[in-house]
């Protein structure tokens, strides 16, 4: 228990400590929302809304603060966990070598995910409020942006434990946000309603934040939908993880081939 | 008694054959070098010996507890010194950190403690990273190059460190690409072209 703890304290002061994380979120979200809010039109955009399969006709400035809140939310939140994770998995390992359990080790990194990504999706939903003061439902706005924040932090933490660098990881994440966000939002891409959008990670955070925002329907289905993503990228994480901060099996006895002909004798003194 | 028994060691990485039959015994309150060229093996056998790479062939036995100082350290940059001795307070199950303290004094970076790794020196790092496999007292303590970056004193009272350990019936293998205190030690090993040889004095 007391290694649970320290483990959640720590997590919890790793991501703290990610200044340019929160220089982003304190600078450039309200300005990303105000330009947002400048430069698109109200004019009424048709939406295709998949908990009712029909076509919603929304403001297009407001479904456009909602695709700048997540695609946002991907960005900073995909680099963030994927930043801390690269500064900290020899880290990680060295613990877990000197006795801490992997078990409370990913239960107290989980844990700072599912709070850090709540905070950060509901500071992003105050944000939103100053430039869209009445959406429908605001909880359900929140619900979308908090699954596709843990979706893209497990996703950052994924990236963090395969490659060993950060500029392509970050450009990683940047251009896979993009693509994800960028093609549901039907101001920018005319082809918004197609039916493979659906596949993407973020397609069912767009729908529910979509039916927050302009309806009175709770959109189950996409809850589940989006829990199938974040699921999958979760679970990829700690198989990744628990790769990566495993102890070698050479201290122990391990068989050598007989008779290999290979081995010649030690040589013995100088 | 024997902490540390590696047999037929071999290591290859693709063609190059890094270790081709290694040998080697650590008996307690010994202190034993490892010498060798840059790129000679010496890290990845301590790596090895550590449990941090697995051996193409061959076995270590091990009786007792391994505490492992890498060649670069490994420290969380976003946490102080004293939150790194915290954290692996509770990882080592310890109770209490005297002996830390002790080494915090002995190794001379008492005044750094409240400091973020980040903002620490290399000499500073390195004093932190070789505390951090020593602070539990294990049984067999294995340093890769472990004075990088020390001034004369801490390199003098790095040694007193290991003598105390050593009475302390604790084993000690330290590897480097230079070995000065030859006296220091109670056997050395030079790593060449694959094999271990013993230095004859």
């Amino acid at each position: 228990m007391k290694q649970f703890v320290t483990v959640l304290k720590y997590s919890f002061k790793e991501q703290m400590t990610n200044r340019f994380a929160f220089g982003l979120l304190i600078v450039f979200v309200p300005i990303w929302f105000w330009l947002l809010g400048i430069i698109t039109p109200s004019a009424p955009l048709a939406f295709k809304f998949r908990p009712t399969h029909t076509y919603l006709h929304a403001s297009g400035h407001d479904i456009t603060l909602i695709t700048a809140g997540l695609n946002l939310l991907t960005m900073i939140l995909g680099f963030m966990f994927f930043h801390s994770i690269q500064r900290s998995l020899d880290f990680d390992k060295r613990l877990t070598r000197a006795g801490l359990s992997r078990f409370w080790f990913i239960v107290g990194s989980t844990i700072a995910l599912l709070a850090v990504t709540a905070v950060v999706a509901l500071y992003m939903i105050l944000i939103l409020l100053l430039f869209w003061p009445s959406p429908h439902n605001i909880f359900e706005i929140w619900l979308g942006f908090w699954l596709v924040s843990i979706t893209y932090g497990s996703l950052g933490r994924i990236i963090g434990m395969i490659l060993n660098s950060e500029l392509p990881g970050f450009f990683f994440i940047v251009m896979f946000s993009m693509i994800d966000v960028f093609l549901q939002n039907p101001l920018g891409n005319p082809a918004a309603n197609k039916p493979f959008l659906q596949f993407f990670p973020s397609y069912s955070a767009m729908q529910l934040s979509v039916a927050g925002g302009f309806t009175h329907i709770f959109a189950g289905s996409q809850v589940l939908l989006a829990l199938s993503w974040l699921i999958s990228f979760f679970l990829i994480s700690l198989v990744l993880f628990y790769f990566r901060t495993k102890i070698t099996n050479s201290i122990q006895p391990t068989p050598v081939e007989a008779g290999d002909e290979k081995l010649r004798p030690q040589p013995q003194e100088l | 008694m024997q902490l540390m028994q590696a047999t037929k060691i071999q290591k290859s990485y693709r063609k190059n054959h890094i270790l081709k039959n290694v040998n080697l015994s650590v008996g307690s309150g010994s202190l034993i070098g490892i010498v060798g060229e840059n790129g000679s093996g010496k890290t990845t056998l301590l790596k090895i010996l550590a449990g941090e790479l697995n051996a193409d062939k061959g076995m270590v036995l091990v009786n007792g507890s391994i505490g492992y100082c890498p060649q670069q350290p490994v420290v969380n940059k976003s946490l102080t010194i004293a939150e790194h001795f915290d954290y692996f307070k509770a990882a080592y199950g310890m109770n209490d950190l005297s002996y830390t303290e002790h080494l915090l004094d002995e190794l001379h970076y008492h005044k750094f403690k409240n400091e973020r790794v980040e903002h620490l020196s290399g000499g500073t790092l390195q004093k932190l990273n070789l505390t951090l496999a020593i602070m539990n007292r294990p049984s067999i303590l294995l340093l890769d190059e472990p004075y990088q970056g020390f001034d004369w004193e801490t390199y003098l009272r790095f040694w007193a460190l290991l003598e105390d350990l050593k009475r302390n019936n604790r084993a000690v293998v330290v590897i480097s690409h230079l070995i000065f205190e030859h006296k220091k030690f109670d056997q050395i090993f030079h790593l060449r072209n694959g094999y271990v040889y013993e230095e004859q004095r």
